[in-house]
């Protein structure tokens, strides 16, 4: 891949960029007091448009995610190199490989749940799996597929399904990520992948499941050897912050423990998990020449959806405004 | 007439002559290729923000120069072309055109690449456009300097 080849669409990606949502207009929609003036606010902004068809103020979802697949669209278009954009679509494609493998395993209909922005045609690898022909699959969905299928006659544990899935969807996009030879991908990746491992740990912990779980669901590659978490199973959370204190990701990660020993909640870690990450990307914003402000663009459109629907889901329950503070994450810009 | 012959009475217009081709290709490929990249990005603005054309325009023209001054060192050296002149007076000539064929091709492409990062400026901030101008010109000096040596050679030694 030619670095000189995005020259084009890093531009056309900073002029978007202008578009976000800024850190003050996020503010004014946070203190809006009702949905209403929410809707007044967003219409000033780029989502004028779409925001204005709206009718009835809870169907907003509908709105966000048609936002979304817009700007995957835009991006489509804007990157040279369809792999970039891909890579952002692969989260969607195992979401709805893991909704239809819940469909064919249960038998229950489960449509209502797909994201239709991935890259597969989920219909058509559904009429593969039930033809039992999956040859035109593409390889490394095909492998998770099989591997789904085959341990589920094991085990018939219906919710392994996701937990395969998930760790074969980081694989995924890991090896997409080495193809592409960018060392901020690299490294985004890897702090990824440490995060998930820490999550995993303390999620095994308080389900209390064994160690050998741990040892099958943790992910390899990353930053932190796999033994390191291993060793760390029987510690206490205290012990768990003050073991991983001099790791490279340890500037988003104690915060991230911290908070979630505070409150108990997984999407506390999450949280600062999601704002460790964007920092990281930021780096794109010096790049003038690769693929990195294109995945930076859509990272932060991504992010900026989960904004906007933690503001309009906690106005339209009258949440107070310092309660959704607390659980916004960093924006892009 | 053998090829030693042509190489001992006709050498010296050869290599003159190569010195003057390269002159021109050189700086050329480099500019081509500058002006090339920062069209790239100037487009990508275009797409968005058409009304930028104007600003756009400046830092695109930038990387042009080098193939400019290589044209105008090939025109001079071609001045002092004839077919009977000796080898070391067109093998001087081919050197003399060295410095801006050499420079001129390199310092093209990098200075489009600067060129090409301030569009980015002119994207996201165009009040600061200037500084991207600027910057982009600091790389113009070496291009510069090249094409002045290749003039003060061409006419530093007469035969």
């Amino acid at each position: 891949m030619d670095r000189l080849d995005f020259t084009q669409g890093v531009v056309r990606t900073r002029v978007l960029e202008k578009k976000l949502l800024t850190f003050g207009t996020l503010e004014r929609l946070i203190d809006a007091g009702t949905m209403d003036e929410a809707m007044k606010i967003l219409k000033e902004t780029d989502y004028g448009s779409s925001f204005s068809l709206l009718t009835e103020n809870n169907d907003f979802e509908t709105i966000l995610f048609a936002e979304l697949k817009r700007s995957f669209q835009i991006m489509d278009d804007v990157s040279p190199d369809s792999s970039i954009v891909n890579l952002l679509r692969l989260k969607y494609d195992y979401h709805n490989l893991k909704v239809l493998l819940k469909e064919i395993i249960l038998d229950k209909d489960f449509s209502h749940l797909y994201l239709p922005i991935g890259t597969m045609d989920i219909k058509q690898i559904k009429t593969f799996i039930l033809n039992e022909n999956l040859q035109d699959v593409d390889p490394p969905v095909r492998a998770a597929i099989v591997e789904v299928l085959t341990d589920y006659k094991i085990t018939r544990d219906p919710q392994r399904i996701g937990i395969i899935l998930d760790r074969l969807y980081i694989y995924h996009f890991l090896k997409i990520i080495e193809a592409i030879k960018s060392p901020l991908f690299i490294e985004y990746a890897k702090a990824m992948i440490d995060f998930i491992n820490v999550r995993t740990l303390i999620r095994v912990k308080r389900q209390k499941k064994d160690r050998k779980f741990l040892e099958e669901v943790l992910l390899s590659k990353g930053n932190i050897e796999k033994e390191k978490f291993l060793h760390s199973f029987t510690d206490s959370i205290d012990q768990i912050i003050r073991n991983f204190r001099n790791e490279k990701i340890a500037k988003g990660l104690i915060p991230a423990l911290q908070s979630y020993k505070e409150t108990n909640r997984f999407e506390d870690f999450e949280k600062e998990m999601d704002n460790y990450l964007i920092k990281l990307i930021r780096e794109a914003k010096h790049i003038h020449f690769g693929p990195e402000p294109i995945f930076a663009y859509l990272l932060a459109k991504e992010t900026e959806m989960k904004n906007l629907r933690i503001i309009l889901v906690s106005k339209a329950n009258e949440i107070p405004p310092q309660m959704v503070r607390k659980r916004m994450r960093e924006s892009y810009v | 007439m053998n090829f030693a012959e042509i190489f001992v009475n006709f050498g010296g217009v050869v290599f003159g002559g190569l010195g003057v081709a390269l002159a021109v290709i050189m700086p050329g490929i480099g500019s081509a290729r500058g002006v090339g990249l920062v069209g790239e990005a100037t487009s990508g603005l275009m797409i968005e923000e058409p009304e930028k054309f104007g600003k756009s325009l400046l830092l695109e023209l930038l990387p042009g120069t080098q193939g400019l001054y290589g044209f105008v060192i090939a025109l001079l050296a071609m001045g002092q072309l004839y077919s009977t002149m000796e080898i070391a007076h067109g093998l001087f000539i081919l050197m003399a055109c060295l410095p801006i064929a050499f420079v001129g091709w390199k310092s093209a492409i990098f200075q489009g690449k600067v060129a090409a990062a301030g569009v980015s400026i002119l994207a996201k901030n165009e009040q600061q456009t200037t500084k991207g101008i600027i910057f982009s010109v600091m790389v113009e000096t070496y291009a510069l300097l090249a094409f002045v040596l290749s003039l003060i050679l061409l006419n530093s030694v007469t035969f």
